[in-house]
């Protein structure tokens, strides 16, 4: 039985979902899989021929469980907390993270088993995430590596704003909209919110590790919702700037200038004991990127990154703010000065294809 | 050229070394046990099977974060399959990404091996002395100013340069940012030291949070107070930490030769200097090694320093002691080669250095180096300014040696009064005013029997025999010989018996061939 159903989620495409959209084709499966909650992708359309992005989510999975009982309700739980986040955002007309378009539920059969019944959700189609858009269009400028980011910027603060905070940014979850022109995060499998338990909230390491900040790495968790779950998202944020400019994730950068002593895979390595060399390690990774970032907006986004990146949670965030006092745990800074480089750089490049 | 420091007083002064090579040296676990956290994640890695996907369809960046997934978990087979993948993927837009992208890079990796390691100390290899380092520092400051062990790292490239205020600057700085961190406690209290500011080492070391409960700190405090001819407050501390088994043996060790030094100071009884040291020496540092084998000349009984020198990788300071003893002189001085690599800024290793390659190899080349090396951090030290002179004598740079030995006496009042006559000796020898030379080296043998120094005697009358040697005064090189060995066998100096019978040897080689030579030649 498991194997069969362990592919109910697999077997959507021909299918026609109970309000009218169309499941035409099945997606690759080219990134991160959320660990103990596979999910699908596809391409949907309706009659109307709008084009959708579907993800089924495929419960079948706990039937393999040791424990059934608690996977089914670990999974439901899961897929409850992200539909009524979906729904959240929605009503908050967030207008940088990916909108949720619809959902439901479809029978595959007949057979009236739970367990070929997938349920899914809709969300607008976007042109790609970050890393396919800027494969296929070959060199990308500075002006539209700043557009991503100062909109990245922007989600992860209206995310923020609604006390929700995203835990698993990264370039395959930053989407590409109208033309390339606007991005969104999306993925709120991961999320964590002040008012709504996601049963991820339990996981030292909710999103993935390649992406992680190094307090989770080293397994120092803060008590302080926005010290563990906002300065994350701000880390995470940071390590996707230096992979747009470097084509490197921030974690590989610090894992190579780290030695295999102050690893976070060494075992028995405390975070406070560890710190002053894991920053050290970043102060290198911040001198090679400096090698490779000359020009006085590259320089600003440096300073970004330095912020954004800063491997000790109580530094984390914009020095200034922490000078006075005020929360250094939001991104509101950032949003500005993003947005700020972005048009200056976007200036430069246009005066520069005038020349 | 002075005499080596035997049984000289020596702490478990922290060391202090460069922030890379700190994790070769101390492993960075916590000094306590810690059950490795069962860390939960929440992500799986994508399978390798993907990856011929994201090469094939020519997707670099698809490819670079598999690639930065794997190097961020260490997971260096699959980083291999992965570049090993990539095909004819352009990665021309990222200048970092293509320099990781070489199996070699992540071969060296996964070895261990650092992207760049200075094992030259200051000078040796003819360059500018520290300058390269110290530009170097700063950079790293400059990048990222709130970084404390870049700015100990500056400080130390200052300190090596013999620039103590621009150091000093750096160590605040470094302490203002992370001023409960044992390592850059404990370095800035190994400055502290090397400034002769006792009260600033212990200072530093009082002031970081949770000293009292860090046995790194709290064997620093004993050490550094001891240096100071203090006791430390915490000594009942210590040997209650010392003996809690929740603590991992080599964050131990200092700690207890710290004790054990104490011990032994107090007489108290050999048995508890040997239960200290047995259990200090299970898992040593290089440091409590060292103060192992002191603690064992000064006892007059092993307890196993020895062993733990050939088990301890970089026990160079107790390996050559352990050498020097052996008189295995070229050995021991290779020994202090690393040892002074490891800590540049320190006088020990480059007068024992000096010493040792004048002395016994005669090779005043490799003296010059370390002299020179110690001179450029410790242009003040009297031993080093001393044997600094003595190389550069020996090989005829005398004009130098004049500039670096200055005039007749101990510019630091410290007692090497009769050492810097002997030295004026020589370098009145050198000068042709020989019977000036004669009468200073007779003074300060007379002041050296005053003061029962035989080896300080021995010394003297090695040196100046050299000196007869070289005007070809065979009778009055000769006496010097005899005295010479006289006093060695009877005070059982048998390191500088074997010199001084190399010398009458050489002596009897010369006085041969003289004899053989035509007249008038």
């Amino acid at each position: 039985m498991t194997s069969a159903v362990a592919k109910a989620a697999n077997r959507l495409l021909g299918k026609t979902l109970t309000d009218g959209w169309a499941v035409e084709m099945e997606l690759p499966r080219t990134g991160t899989q959320t660990g103990g909650f596979f999910s699908t992708g596809y391409l949907a359309k309706n009659q109307n021929g709008r084009v959708a992005f579907l993800k089924a989510m495929d419960f079948s999975q706990a039937m393999g469980a040791p424990d059934f009982a608690r996977a089914i309700q670990q999974i439901a739980e899961q897929f409850n907390f992200e539909r009524d986040l979906l729904e959240f955002c929605n009503g908050k007309r967030m207008r940088n993270v990916v909108r949720s378009i619809g959902g439901g539920t479809i029978d595959l059969d007949d057979s009236n088993d739970p367990m070929s019944r997938v349920q899914y959700f809709l969300f607008e189609p976007a042109h790609g995430d970050v890393r396919k858009v800027m494969d296929s269009l070959g060199d990308i400028t500075l002006a539209w590596g700043l557009l991503v980011l100062h909109q990245a910027a922007l989600g992860l603060d209206q995310l923020h704003t609604a006390a929700v905070a995203h835990q698993d940014v990264k370039p395959s979850n930053l989407l590409l909209f109208e033309n390339m022109r606007s991005a969104k995060v999306g993925d709120l499998g991961c999320a964590s919110s002040m008012t709504a338990a996601n049963p991820r909230d339990r996981l030292n390491i909710p999103g993935e590790l390649g992406y992680a900040p190094p307090e989770q790495l080293y397994g120092h968790f803060s008590s302080e919702w926005r010290q563990r779950r906002i300065a994350s998202d701000m880390y995470q944020l940071g390590s996707v700037a230096v992979f747009l400019f470097s084509g490197l994730s921030a974690n590989a950068l610090l894992a190579t200038e780290l030695s295999a002593a102050h690893h976070w895979t060494t075992p028995g390595i405390l975070y406070a004991d560890v710190l002053p060399f894991v920053r050290d390690a970043f102060g290198r990774v911040l001198a090679q990127l400096s090698a490779q970032m000359q020009s006085s907006i590259e320089i600003e986004v440096l300073k970004i990154i330095e912020q954004l990146c800063e491997p000790d949670i109580a530094r984390r965030g914009d020095p200034r703010r922490i000078r006075r006092g005020e929360p250094q745990y939001t991104l509101e800074p950032y949003v500005s000065r993003l947005g700020n480089l972005w048009r200056s750089a976007e200036i430069a490049h246009k005066r520069k294809l005038r020349q | 050229m002075s005499v080596w420091r035997k049984n000289e007083k020596r702490d478990v002064i922290p060391r202090w070394r460069h922030s890379r090579d700190i994790a070769t040296f101390i492993d960075a676990a916590s000094p306590k046990i810690v059950k490795p956290a069962a860390i939960k994640t929440g992500i799986e890695r994508p399978p390798l099977e993907v990856l011929a996907d994201f090469s094939s369809s020519k997707k670099p960046l698809v490819w670079a974060e598999a690639l930065s997934s794997a190097l961020a978990n260490r997971d260096f087979d699959d980083a291999i399959t992965i570049i090993n993948s990539k095909k004819d993927l352009d990665l021309s837009r990222f200048a970092l990404l293509q320099e990781v992208s070489d199996p070699t890079f992540v071969s060296r990796l996964r070895s261990g091996q650092a992207k760049e390691k200075d094992q030259t100390p200051n000078g040796t290899d003819g360059s500018k002395p520290g300058i390269a380092q110290i530009r170097k520092a700063r950079e790293a400051v400059r990048v990222y100013d709130s970084n404390a062990l870049a700015w100990l790292d500056l400080a130390r490239a200052y300190a090596i340069n013999g620039d103590l205020e621009r150091s000093e600057r750096g160590i605040w700085t470094a302490l203002h940012f992370d001023p409960n961190n044992r390592w850059i406690v404990r370095s800035a209290a190994r400055f502290f030291i090397h400034r002769e500011k006792t009260d600033a080492a212990v200072r530093v070391i009082e002031q970081a949070a949770g000293y009292r409960n860090d046995p790194w700190l709290v064997s620093a405090h004993i050490a550094v107070s001891h240096a100071s001819g203090k006791t430390s407050p915490l000594v009942r501390r210590a040997k209650t930490l010392f003996e809690d088994d929740n603590y991992r043996p080599k964050h131990l060790s200092e700690l207890g030769l710290a004790l054990a030094t104490l011990e032994i100071e107090a007489s108290s009884g050999s048995r508890a200097v040997n239960k200290l040291a047995k259990r200090s020496l299970r898992d040593p540092t290089e440091n409590a090694v060292a103060q192992a084998e002191w603690i064992e000349s000064v006892a007059g009984k092993a307890l196993g320093a020895s062993d733990a020198a050939q088990r301890v990788g970089n026990a160079f300071e107790a390996r050559s002691r352990e050498l020097a003893k052996a008189m295995e002189w070229q050995a021991a001085t290779n020994e202090i080669f690393h040892w002074l690599c490891d800590q540049p800024f320190s006088s020990r290793p480059a007068i024992d250095g000096s010493y040792l390659a004048a002395t016994f190899l005669q090779d005043y080349e490799l003296a010059e180096k370390f002299a020179r090396v110690g001179y450029q951090a410790n242009p003040e030290d009297p031993l080093i300014r001393n044997n600094y002179a003595v190389a550069l004598a020996e090989r005829g740079d005398l004009a130098k040696a004049r500039r670096v030995f200055g005039t007749l006496g101990d510019p630091s009042g410290k007692g090497f009064e009769e050492t810097y006559r002997a030295t004026e000796g020589l370098l009145r020898y050198r000068e042709g005013r020989i019977d000036a030379a004669r009468e200073c080296y007779e003074k300060s043998r007379a002041a050296f029997d005053a003061a029962a120094a035989v080896r300080s005697t021995l010394l003297s009358l090695v040196f100046q025999t050299s000196e007869e040697l070289r005007l070809d005064n065979y009778d009055d090189a000769a006496n010097l010989l005899r005295k010479g060995e006289d006093i060695a066998k009877r005070t059982q100096n048998r390191d500088l018996l074997a010199v001084l019978q190399r010398k009458r040897a050489e002596l009897e080689r010369q006085a041969s061939s003289r004899a053989h030579r035509p007249k008038g030649q």
